[in-house]
């Protein structure tokens, strides 16, 4: 129903490996390295441990913030605007639900995904003008495009194949509840119960090591 | 106020990863705004968005150096939460939803009467979504239909039931293609409620299709 049908093959979860445990193990002490910065920032506004968190995640975020077309900020300024929101709003940063890393991508993803409704608004405003049909939300610009298919089906380790295919469909390639069901053939009900199961493990494992 | 109907869990990781036409985007907002249990749940998800980033987000390009210019003072401080869901205190009613979610004032739209009580209010429509006003009166009760697609339908003042299921200000009904109902106005008050639609609205009675022609919904 939605438009936008001419859309790419989602990433099976059978094109993926899993990572080792070591390199997880690596991950997790540079997360917690991360996490201390930020709580540096927030409990002691502490300028050098934000300038260690800029210098590794503005890069990162400005790698994920793609081109935003016509008329919008660069990449450049997006990521500084993320940057500046992790300082500005560091106090609320719970280390108990998210570690730094995950809380800047929150942050990083909110501001993207603002920008890139308030740009399609704007272009379909545009397109009335001009007597076209408005164009549905651009799916040119899912995540797929910036992330690690592994690294992701690590997170989903535990979730069975059907639920995990929706997740990745939701989450990576940007696709709504309806756009999957009718991807995938399946019904409405089926969608929404294999995204409630999904959940329910993804929440219980997100509680503690993420 | 409590809200006893809330979206599904797909409509709220639909909201949190901004992936829904303006019209239930605007539904889910204005929702959400109100409903501490559906902020924590969209905060979840957009937890869980930032993690598959983070995971998945393996560039290693070069740290740029931090601008000191661009770091405030820190009085300046921020205390908005980061995230969509953005919490606006309890419901205001009506004419604070107009004013807030729907950028006009209530005195500017456009009621169209149906006739036994009914008035209707088309917004916009754009792929195939359309987004409407309903007002009912008390006891009025709605021609039995189902739909084309997927409709999230928010109680904005007074109630009515759909069955056994009773829909107050702020809560959430949430309709498809296997739904069949006829919501039916109860208590003292006019009840009016802001839907989003895909499709058409499919009506069992004559009449009924009659007048949908002339009123598009």
């Amino acid at each position: 129903m939605y438009p936008g049908s001419d859309l790419p093959d989602p990433i099976t979860m059978a094109q993926i490996t899993p990572i080792d445990s070591a390199a997880e193990a690596r991950e997790q002490k540079r997360r917690n390295h991360e996490t201390a910065l930020l709580v540096q920032v927030r409990d002691h506004g502490d300028r050098d441990a934000f300038e260690h968190l800029f210098a590794l995640f503005a890069p990162r975020v400005t790698n994920y913030v793609p081109s935003l077309g016509v008329d919008a900020e660069g990449p450049d300024a997006v990521a500084q605007d993320v940057m500046l929101a992790v300082w500005t709003k560091a106090r609320l940063f719970d280390a108990d639900k998210a570690s730094a890393r995950t809380w800047i991508y929150t942050l990083a993803r909110n501001r993207y995904i603002d920008l890139k409704r308030s740009q399609q608004r704007e272009a379909n405003a545009f397109q009335r003008l001009q007597h076209d049909s408005p164009s549905a939300i651009d799916k040119g610009d899912r995540a797929a495009n910036y992330v690690d298919a592994a690294a992701v089906a690590e997170l989903l380790k535990d979730v069975p194949p059907e639920q995990a295919e929706v997740i990745v469909l939701a989450f990576v390639e940007g696709y709504s509840h309806r756009e999957i069901a009718e991807r995938l053939g399946v019904s409405i009900g089926t969608t929404k119960s294999r995204i409630r199961l999904a959940f329910k493990k993804l929440r219980e494992r997100m509680g503690v090591t993420i | 106020m409590s809200v006893n109907h809330h979206p599904s869990e797909a409509w709220l990781m639909d909201y949190a990863l901004g992936n829904l036409p303006d019209a239930f985007e605007t539904i889910l907002t204005a929702h959400v705004g109100t409903c501490p249990s559906c902020r924590s749940d969209v905060a979840l998800d957009e937890r869980l968005g930032g993690e598959i980033l983070a995971r998945g987000n393996q560039t290693h390009a070069a740290p740029r150096p931090v601008d000191p210019d661009m770091l405030p003072e820190v009085d300046s401080f921020a205390d908005d939460l980061p995230s969509r869901a953005v919490d606006v205190g309890a419901n205001g009613g009506f004419d604070f939803f107009v004013r807030t979610y729907l950028k006009c004032s209530s005195d500017s739209l456009r009621w169209r009467r149906l006739g036994g009580g009914l008035q209707i209010c088309r917004l916009t429509e754009e792929d195939n979504i359309k987004m409407w006003l309903l007002k009912a009166r008390p006891g009025k009760v709605l021609p039995q239909h189902t739909h084309e697609g997927s409709e999230l339908t928010l109680v904005l003042k007074g109630a009515y039931f759909c069955g056994e299921d009773l829909f107050k200000a702020g809560d959430i009904e949430d309709a498809d293609e296997t739904t069949y109902h006829q919501p039916m106005v109860t208590g003292n008050d006019e009840c009016i409620c802001l839907a989003a639609t895909e499709g058409s609205l499919k009506f069992d009675s004559l009449v009924a299709r009659l007048a949908q022609k002339f009123v598009g919904i």
